[in-house]
């Protein structure tokens, strides 16, 4: 191996050195000084790559993916709602003449008859489809920054609720708090210090506070509203986002990014919106 | 589901970081580069299942971003920094000479060709080796060494060349004084 051979080999590759590079060494020792030079410029080349990432990345990529999970929910929900009218108008046309003794059907076939079953089945069809269409028709649109500022007004109207373990005496109880607004909840959001119902520009909602990483984070569902996609905002020094959710609008809003994003996963796992 | 959310949220600890690096070396805008992560995680929960092989998602997200930017690239052409450039000219006396050789080759590294710059930083970034970054980027693996050479052979020469200048700048500075 000539030095030339040896040059190019070490600015290709100067963490490795061959066997045919080791025998130059040998050879050549005073070229030991190439190799540290080359190796502590591959350092300052790694050093300068290693540009500073933007804090919160990570937890805004984790919040992206769960609204993408929560849409991804709810389209599911959307088809199986779907797909349970479609299955019940089909039983309706095609068999319309269930057995009377059947009593399996959500209410007894004693009190209705299979006409009466075709029939209720299809008025709770088109009730269904009408419910869809109502609540996508009479969504307001949301005006963004006084909606922020209204929410932001809101939560310090009350501080008290930051700090206060007041929940539902029963999980029935909370269930229906959450029905109020058009969801579900499948399990306890975990770390909720506070649930209760408020008023946002004129409108019932569902406030909850639950505490993330030892600080407060504040979610306010407002239904009937509509925001046409998710954005983050930053306000008084607060951190936040809003997203739209089947049937309204939720807004999550804590001190910092991350806090959000934590907390959106947790209550997104937790609360179904039909 | 929630074996496929931990493992994300294992995929974002592990490789977000050197993503949005590896993004804003070839996209050159810190808010683009933060876009295309974004994109790619999108891309890479969507497609999640297909990832069969734990050890092959580096690879993998390294695919997706690629595409991403190559998707991005040819509805924007992203402009050199040139106003940072100025910058450095203007401060270069205030700087320790250190942190000053290293925004200098910063910017050397943005003005590499991408072609030099991919395996570079395949390379010294990722840990790649010249079989991977081939296979990486579809090329043979002399044509990978060719241009992991000369990839470093241009930021030494750029390097020394504006390291000759700026001593010069430097001892003028002295002599004023």
């Amino acid at each position: 191996m000539n030095e030339m051979t040896f040059r190019t080999k070490l600015l290709t590759h100067p963490q490795i050195l061959d066997a045919e590079m080791i025998k130059y060494l040998e050879d050549y020792p005073e070229q030991k000084s190439l190799v540290q030079g080359a190796r502590a410029f591959d350092q300052t080349i790694s050093d300068v790559l290693d540009v500073e990432v933007p804090e919160g990345l990570h937890a805004r990529i984790l919040l992206n993916q769960s609204y993408q999970q929560n849409l991804e929910t709810s389209s599911e929900n959307v088809e199986q709602v779907d797909k349970n009218v479609m299955g019940v108008d089909n039983v309706t046309v095609l068999e319309p003449s269930v057995s009377s003794d059947d009593k399996t059907g959500w209410m007894d076939n004693a009190l209705f008859g299979s006409w009466k079953m075709g029939l209720a089945a299809s008025v709770m069809g088109v009730a269904i489809l009408l419910g869809v269409w109502q609540n996508t028709q009479q969504l307001t649109p949301l005006s963004g920054e006084a909606t922020i500022d209204h929410i932001i007004a809101h939560i310090e109207h009350d501080p008290s609720l930051m700090t206060a373990v007041k929940l539902p005496n029963s999980e029935q109880e909370l269930q229906q708090l959450f029905a109020n607004v058009g969801a579900q909840l499948s399990k306890p959001v975990e770390g909720m210090s506070y649930a209760g119902m408020c008023d946002v520009e004129g409108q019932q909602g569902l406030h909850i506070v639950m505490q993330e990483q030892g600080q407060p984070v504040t979610i306010i569902v407002m239904p009937g509203q509509q925001v046409e996609a998710m954005h983050a905002f930053q306000k008084s020094g607060y951190q936040g986002e809003i997203m739209p959710v089947k049937g309204g609008v939720v807004a999550i809003v804590a001190n910092t990014m991350e806090q959000v994003a934590l907390a959106q996963i947790r209550f997104f796992k937790a609360v179904k919106f039909a | 589901m929630q074996h496929k959310n931990r493992f994300f949220e294992q995929l974002v600890s592990a490789y977000a970081n050197d993503l949005y690096r590896y993004a804003y070396w070839l996209c050159k805008q810190p808010t683009l580069a933060e876009d295309l992560v974004q994109e790619t995680f999108a891309r890479a929960w969507k497609s999640i299942e297909s990832l069969k092989d734990e050890k092959a998602a580096k690879a993998w997200l390294i695919t997706i971003l690629r595409r991403e930017n190559a998707r991005l690239y040819e509805k924007y052409q992203p402009q050199l920094l040139e106003i940072e450039e100025s910058l450095v000219a203007d401060d270069y006396h205030n700087e320790p000479s250190n942190k000053l050789e290293k925004e200098q080759l910063h910017h050397m590294i943005l003005k590499l060709p991408d072609e030099y710059k991919e395996p570079l930083i395949l390379q010294v970034m990722w840990g790649f080796s010249g079989d991977e970054i081939a296979k990486e980027l579809d090329l043979k693996l002399a044509t990978v060494n060719t241009r992991l050479f000369r990839a470093r052979q241009q930021l030494k020469q750029l390097f020394n060349d504006e390291n000759t200048v700026l001593n010069l700048m430097m001892e003028q500075e002295g002599a004023k004084k």
